[in-house]
């Protein structure tokens, strides 16, 4: 009994060891939670600065204005309308392929060496360089189908390009439909077009949107796989159709930036601030969005 | 179809199946009886499941299974060319594990199967009423859900949700139930409930049940078969089998010596 009472001192005490691991722990949780925080300031960086520079250029009239003065002054709103064009476009292109071809693969396809090519292309599809997507644009599209530089042309490339990533995200957001709603169907006698229709597809239709979505900031971003396909340096018109060219924000913040003289300073961080506000106001978006359907589903 | 003769929902003649390379099934013969409950025992891995499977060829949509031999239900080998598969899963329902309602409301949950397999013209509303109502009564959720139709049925508590997977089996007038662990995700009261729903469903229904449980088999079946290794030791009347079973592998394995 007694010799109980005296060890009882000792149980749950730390000994040298446990306090050696726990100066451990603590210091792995320091050095993660800062790496992690410190990520944050990049993004942070860039708005401030695009923000504290383009403020002086930033109006109204830059919103819905041409540029004007070889330019050098004006607003950039043909720029705003092209990549509007260039993004819609190539997502109405890019979306229904994709999604499409993620439900034969995700649904339909069974496992044997056709299948296998086929991921193992998407997947390659995926790390084209952009560049490279251009050169193949203007092959194909603009020479070889004779679309001419023009919105068609440029919003194919970008479609393409965007296509691997939107097969791959809708393939996840199809594959995380539990089993047990599938074998539910299965029991009943649904057809598997039945079961997509009626399950499947209600129940991922978020994840594939939000996957979608996101391939918006990717097509406005890119500057390489319009240059040579359908966007221009400055048109003095609006496009009127998809066989015009177009202007485009991130072709001509490349524009200013590097290939006009005696452009004021404010002006290609202002360009650059609509960009990235219309990427994040729609990725904004796609994530409400998200959460919304989210709340409206119960398993 | 087959007219319904013989006493035997069905019957299993050589049945081999194998996942790859590794044969489950070693050439199974057997029958089970119609309106009867017949119970699969055995330890995990027996192929019991398996068995269940292939009653109505839902294991051919997970991967890699191959199958040879007979299986004949209402006189006709599913197994044979021209089967229609969606139309043997019409006829052959089946019951799994975790209650697997669809996340849509109770009315359309019950209905499912039942729309699925009726030309849009031919539905009506009254019919429909119909079907609900005499499923719903048949496991006795009817009293309880009837002001609740529309409210999702993934909201339900667990054996009422497995109750209504139950349900939506019977508008589609089944020759043949299947039940894999019905009970295994719920305690011990669901399970008396859901124990005497299957009980009730068999004046009307033949039902195999796959269960681990063995005081279960005794509880709910008529039949008991005892599989081991991919084959079936012993099927007899329950009763019999638990009693005096003939194998002693059987009598090893229900006095709790393994498994």
């Amino acid at each position: 009994m007694s010799a109980v009472r005296e060890q009882s001192h000792a149980v749950f005490q730390a000994t040298a060891v446990t306090l050696a691991n726990r100066s451990r722990e603590r210091f792995a949780v320091r050095v993660l939670t800062l790496i992690t925080t410190l990520l944050i300031l990049p993004l942070i960086a860039i708005i401030s600065l695009l923000v504290a520079k383009g403020a002086p250029a930033m109006s109204l009239e830059f919103l819905l204005a041409a540029p004007v003065a070889g330019m050098t002054a004006g607003g950039i709103f043909p720029a705003i309308v092209g990549t509007l064009w260039l993004v819609g476009v190539s997502l109405a292109v890019a979306a229904p392929i994709g999604i499409l071809a993620a439900v034969y693969l995700n649904e339909y396809a069974g496992d044997n060496w056709v299948t296998r090519i086929i991921n193992l292309a998407i997947v390659n599809l995926a790390g084209v360089p952009s560049i490279v997507h251009a050169l193949f644009g203007v092959g194909a599209f603009v020479l070889f189908l004779g679309m001419g530089t023009s919105i068609l042309s440029a919003s194919l490339t970008l479609a393409i390009m965007t296509l691997p990533v939107i097969i791959a995200s809708t393939k996840e957001a199809l594959a995380s439909v539990p089993l047990a709603f599938r074998e539910a169907c299965w029991v009943l006698g649904a057809s598997r077009w039945q079961t997509i229709r009626h399950v499947v597809l209600p129940n991922s239709i978020s994840g594939i949107l939000t996957g979608v979505i996101l391939q918006v900031s990717r097509a406005a971003g890119e500057t390489a796989p319009i240059m040579f396909t359908g966007a221009a340096f400055y048109l003095p018109f609006l496009p009127q159709s998809v066989y015009d060219q177009c202007m485009a924000l991130s072709m001509h913040l490349f524009t200013v930036s590097t290939q006009v003289p005696n452009v004021p300073e404010a002006i290609p961080y202002a360009t650059a601030l609509v960009l990235l506000g219309l990427v994040m106001s729609v990725n904004l978006t796609s994530i409400l969005f998200r959460s919304y359907l989210r709340s409206r589903r119960k398993w | 179809m087959t007219a319904m003769t013989g006493e035997h929902a069905v019957e299993v003649r050589d049945l081999r199946l194998s996942y790859g390379s590794h044969e489950v099934l070693h050439g199974m013969n057997s029958s089970f009886r119609r309106n009867l409950i017949t119970a699969l025992i055995g330890p995990s891995g027996c192929g019991k499941t398996t068995l269940l499977r292939c009653f109505n060829r839902i294991n051919e949509r997970y991967d890699g299974v191959a199958t040879s031999g007979e299986v004949l239900i209402e006189g006709r080998n599913i197994y044979e060319e021209g089967v229609d598969l969606i139309e043997l899963r019409r006829q052959v329902g089946m019951v799994f594990q975790r209650p697997n309602p669809l996340p849509i409301s109770i009315r359309d949950n019950v209905l499912y199967g039942y729309r699925l397999h009726t030309p849009r013209n031919l539905r009506d509303r009254a019919h429909e009423d119909q079907a609900l109502e005499s499923a719903l009564k048949s496991v006795l959720l009817w009293d309880l859900l009837k002001d609740k139709l529309d409210h999702k049925a993934t909201e339900l508590r667990l054996e009422q949700q497995q109750k209504l997977c139950i349900a939506r089996l019977l508008p589609l007038k089944p020759a043949l139930i299947l039940m894999d662990e019905p009970c295994s995700a719920l305690d011990p009261d669901a399970t008396e409930q859901i124990e005497n729903l299957i009980r009730g469903l068999s004046s009307e229904y033949s039902i195999i049940v796959v269960t681990h449980n063995m005081a279960q088999a005794r509880r709910v079946s008529d039949e008991c078969a005892f599989m081991l290794l991919g084959e079936i030791i012993e099927q007899r009347r329950t009763e019999d089998l638990f009693v005096t079973p003939a194998d002693n592998r059987t009598a090893d394995y229900i006095e709790g010596r393994f498994g």
